[in-house]
């Protein structure tokens, strides 16, 4: 039996597929305090005019550039796997395929984007890119694909991080980049806080402070700041995830697919897999298709669609998103990508108008998905990719009990074996399953109900 | 006292990795973290801590809204580069 679906260089998809051209209604723009939107100029001293041009560009399919896919090849195609043996301990007659983006020399989907923006960056003149990191996922991606392109890397890491979790350091620096640990004294704002806190720890907030600053002041110019997920061109680079998949199904002769899933923290991997079958289901395709999150932060799936405030003083840009406002607290969780108060606003347009159906699965119920899937599929995923499993489980168990063949194809973001700190608490009972009150989601909604409210831009057709 | 707890072990989602109560408590700066409630309630009397340690306004400040992603990044241009952002 066939469980690897390869797909041959040449066969690589050549243009990413930008789902913003196909929205059958518009999105909400990113607004400035003043209500007004986020124009490219206010991005422009943090990523390149051409990195800036494909955030806001409403082209369908943008060009793959040769030199790009030549740095992708190294680990692209990516391989499409049957899940035979999942299938079979399942006991459903569905069919479950996913794409595993954990063969990756950083592991996971990450370098989608970082190869690219790199690029990017050295075709605008670009020297250095800077960014900043918890425990490195995103800083060992762009570490990677620095050294690709001989630029320089800076990475902010958090000092309790690179304290207490040097292996994703220790590819950073194999890869060339220079790792400092934040606070550090190469910025003002690290500096004020370790005037202040010698001994400081560390906090993202800090390290992005630094990482941006850095950016910034760099007197040449030629140095930028590059993220990992949210915005549009970071889903544009995942696009490719679910354009191989494509030419991989065909190849095992499968016409349809019935069901899409991946999880979604700010949404990159989703999008990634599932934006090209968004466009198949815009002309006409009859598809489910699932973003999945934690029960105990539903962004997604317990949310009115609002305008979301940055910050208390309303002084930074509102963006249209699914959220429950920046008071929500949400409960514990061990998934590390999935952190945001907010997801992709491109995603949320997607929801509004019923071309994705979020969904929301505890963590137990995760864990236990991956255990099986390690078990059977013999690759240990890392914990956020779990909730695309447990979501796989549950349909293939809803196909069993209705009899019916469906195609479930989903996104392996990433392995798990940086991460298996969240499986000790598993298997030592520390993890507790918790369901967000449907009252302290409404209290949560009444804060933010006199925010401006987005026109909802929907056609009725899903 | 306010390190009675500082020895216990939990997760950090924002960093993905473990860390001691003190670094929710203190490490972020001059507040506890403000991820500390729901990182912790399931394990410790987290509301009774924050209400014997810390003031009414305090404990506002502690989850008073954060900026985003982007919006953090925009925020620290104007404040770096001095200009608003406006166009």
């Amino acid at each position: 039996m066939k469980v690897k679906i390869p797909l041959l260089e040449k066969e690589m998809p050549r243009k990413w597929y930008n789902l913003a051209a196909d929205l059958p209604s518009p999105m909400n723009p990113p607004l400035g305090p003043d209500g007004k939107p986020v124009t490219p100029e206010m991005l422009a001293p943090v990523f390149p005019m051409n990195l800036i041009e494909q955030e806001v560009s409403r082209e369908r399919w943008i060009d793959i550039p040769e030199p790009v896919l030549d740095l992708l090849y190294r680990w692209r195609p990516t391989p499409l796997h049957r899940a035979t043996y999942l299938e079979q301990a399942l006991g459903t007659p569905a069919r479950i395929y996913y794409k595993h983006e954990g063969v990756s020399p950083a592991g996971s989907h990450k370098p989608n984007t970082a190869v690219p923006q790199a690029w990017y960056n050295k075709q605008f003149g670009i020297k250095r890119i800077v960014t900043e990191t918890g425990a490195g996922q995103w800083g060992s991606a762009l570490a990677f694909a620095c050294a690709l392109l001989g630029i320089e890397c800076k990475v902010f890491m958090v000092r309790i991080s690179y304290d207490q979790k040097p292996y994703r350091k220790l590819m950073m620096q194999t890869w060339g980049a220079e790792c400092v640990a934040s606070p550090s004294t190469l910025t003002n704002a690290g500096r004020a806080i370790l005037a202040e806190h010698p001994d400081s720890p560390g906090s993202l907030g800090i390290a992005i402070s630094e990482a941006v600053e850095a950016a910034v002041t760099e007197h040449s110019g030629t140095t930028r700041y590059a993220l990992g997920s949210v915005l549009n061109h970071v889903l544009l680079h995942q696009t490719i995830i679910g354009l191989e998949a494509k030419e991989q199904l065909k190849k095992v002769g499968e016409k349809k697919v019935d069901v899409v899933i991946g999880c979604a923290g700010g949404g990159s991997n989703f999008a990634g897999l599932a934006f090209p079958y968004v466009n198949d289901k815009i002309h006409g395709d009859r598809i489910d298709i699932i973003p999945v999150e934690p029960f105990s932060c539903p962004t997604m799936t317990k949310a009115p669609f609002v305008y979301d405030h940055g910050d208390t003083a309303r002084m930074t840009p509102l963006l249209p998103m699914h959220s429950l406002g920046h008071d929500f607290v949400p409960p514990p969780i061990h998934a590390g990508g999935l952190r945001y108060h907010g997801i992709a606003p491109l995603i949320s347009q997607a929801i509004v108008e019923g071309l994705v159906t979020p969904q929301a699965m505890h963590q137990l119920e995760c864990y236990a998905a991956a255990v099986l899937f390690a078990k059977t599929e013999g690759i240990i995923p890392a914990p956020e990719t779990s909730h695309a499993i447990a979501a796989v489980i549950k349909q293939a168990k809803q196909a069993k009990e209705e009899g019916k063949q469906k195609v479930i194809l989903f996104n392996l973001s990433g392995h798990g074996l940086m991460d298996l700190g969240g499986y000790d608490r598993y298997f030592s009972g520390k993890l507790e399953d918790y369901e967000l009150p449907r009252e302290e989601i409404d209290a949560s909604l009444e804060r933010i109900k006199d925010l401006p409210k987005p026109s909802v831009n929907r056609t009725g057709r899903w | 006292m306010k390190e009675q707890y500082d020895a216990a072990e939990g997760y950090c989602r924002m960093l993905g990795h473990p860390v001691n109560f003190a670094y929710c408590r203190a490490g972020t700066g001059p507040l506890p973290c403000r991820k500390i409630a729901d990182c912790w309630f399931e394990r410790l009397p987290i509301e009774d801590f924050l209400r014997g340690h810390y003031t009414p306004q305090e404990i506002e400040a502690i989850f008073a809204p954060r900026p985003g992603r982007l919006e953090s990044i925009l925020q620290v241009v104007r404040n770096v580069t001095g200009t608003r952002n406006d166009p």
